[in-house]
């Protein structure tokens, strides 16, 4: 579902990522954990393009995102982004942050999308703020409509972004209540997070990164009871 | 009173063109300060270089010199009068001119609400597959349009303002007229008087409206 190979990454004369190989396979649950600034959302934030890439090759949903050829945005269409910050529409209501785009992107009908639009809402628990703000929201509800949008463009690979850092501790265990029943459906998802409770219980595989690089990798049982590598168990040591 | 009244007719035909200029102004200043606002946001340099130009033109020079040299310059080494007539060049040319010049203001308030639109709003609209086009349309603007408001009104009151200085090339409009008017009849204090008014009723009306407009959408402070 995700290829990535030998992906470099710079902002200006700083190298951000070193050179990161990896593949996920269709309905993986990957989970990425690292220290701060060991470049782990600029990994994902190049999964769909967000980030532009230094070199390197990144193959996703069937499409090669660093041929200069393909369409970014038909890209986009397939490959569901959370982000930190939610980044829900603030002028748009619920139910118009989910439709706006299923209808503006994949001209759906307002009907058609207003319908998906309630499924999704009831799925991750919030039926009935079809009609409210963003700002009327907590948090938590935020990131679980947040999901909901994007899961109305029927995306292939579901990319989350430290999407509980921002939330107060109480709101965290709903946002990842819903992440654990998608990852159950079998969506595949890579999940940038320090919440290693959820990279043990629903994640597949954990890569952890350091520097740049992807210094270890994993099943969780594996890399959380028994880590090979100097820099796992020092970080390791911290968060657990 | 009888000064006011005898010579309503001619003032109000003034006013009748002072806010005619001044829809007109105020419609295509946003028009171009929209445009240019792109440009200047534009990743292509030229559109960049172009809109940057435009605005330090207007921006560094008076309007009143900039409406001499276009009304009244202009036709001096091109036969602007030929194209347009006459008679109609020196009422586009000044329409014109008075929109360029405050579309550059326009131009520097519409880029700095769309750079004031969080970036995580952009991302988000991209990650769900939209075009820039897409999200400048249908995410930024509507977010950065509720905060441009105030700064647009201020520059609606200005434009209407400034029309004052389309009297000195020739335009009819409420100061030309009440220079008439005084001309005639010597009464200096009232008619000036009664010109203030009447800008005043108009730009005070402008500015109630906004703050009506503005209420609204700051009610659910969106």
């Amino acid at each position: 579902m995700i290829s990535v190979k030998n992906l470099h990454k710079s902002f200006g004369h700083h190298e951000i990522l070193k050179g990161i190989s990896n593949h996920v396979e269709e309905q993986e649950v990957v989970v990425v954990i690292g220290p701060s600034g060991s470049g782990k959302s600029t990994f994902l934030r190049c999964l769909n393009g967000l980030e532009s890439v230094t070199s390197g090759e990144i193959e996703i949903a069937g499409m090669n995102l660093t041929d200069p050829k393909t369409d970014i945005h038909k890209l986009r269409q397939h490959v569901g982004m959370v982000f930190q910050q939610f980044n829900l529409f603030k002028h748009l209501t619920i139910l118009e942050n989910i439709t706006i785009g299923p209808r503006k992107v994949k001209k759906q009908s307002t009907a058609e999308a207003n319908e998906i639009a309630r499924e999704l809402l009831a799925k991750v628990g919030l039926p009935g703020k079809e009609q409210r703000y963003p700002d009327e929201l907590s948090g938590g509800q935020q990131q679980r409509v947040a999901i909901a949008r994007a899961l109305a463009m029927k995306p292939d690979v579901m990319l989350f972004d430290e999407p509980t850092s921002a939330l107060d501790p109480e709101m965290v265990g709903e946002v990842l209540q819903v992440m654990k029943n998608l990852a159950i459906e079998g969506m595949t998802m890579v999940v940038v997070t320090h919440e290693m409770g959820f990279a043990r219980e629903v994640g597949h595989r954990v890569l952890f990164m350091d520097e740049g690089y992807i210094v270890e990798e994993g099943k969780p049982s594996d890399l959380f009871s028994n880590p090979q590598m100097e820099r796992t168990k020092n970080f390791l040591a911290k968060v657990l | 009173m009888n000064v006011i009244w005898g010579n309503l007719p001619v003032i109000l035909g003034g006013l009748a063109l002072t806010i005619q200029y001044s829809i007109v102004a105020i419609i295509l200043m946003v028009v171009i300060g929209l445009i240019a606002a792109l440009m200047r946001l534009s990743k292509l340099a030229p559109l960049r270089w172009v809109a940057s130009t435009y605005v330090e033109m207007f921006r560094s020079t008076p309007l009143l010199v900039q409406l001499f040299f276009i009304v009244l310059g202009l036709p001096a080494i091109l036969p602007v009068n030929q194209w347009f007539g006459q008679l109609m060049y020196p009422i586009l040319a000044a329409a014109l001119t008075l929109s360029l010049n405050e579309g550059a203001y326009v131009t520097e308030i519409i880029r700095a609400g769309i750079l004031g639109v969080d970036r995580g709003q952009k991302e988000a609209a991209l990650s769900v597959g939209m075009t820039d086009l897409q999200t400048m349309r249908y995410i930024v603007l509507p977010q950065a349009f509720k905060r441009m408001i105030p700064p647009l009104v201020n520059q609606a009151a200005q434009t209407i303002k400034d029309t004052s200085l389309l009297a000195p090339v020739g335009v009819a409009e409420l100061v030309y007229k009440g220079e008439i008017v005084i001309a005639a009849t010597f009464a200096s204090f009232t008619i000036w008087a009664l010109v203030a008014a009447l800008y005043f009723i108009i730009i005070f009306s402008v500015s109630k409206c906004s703050a009506y407009l503005e209420r609204r959408l700051q009610v659910d402070k969106r």
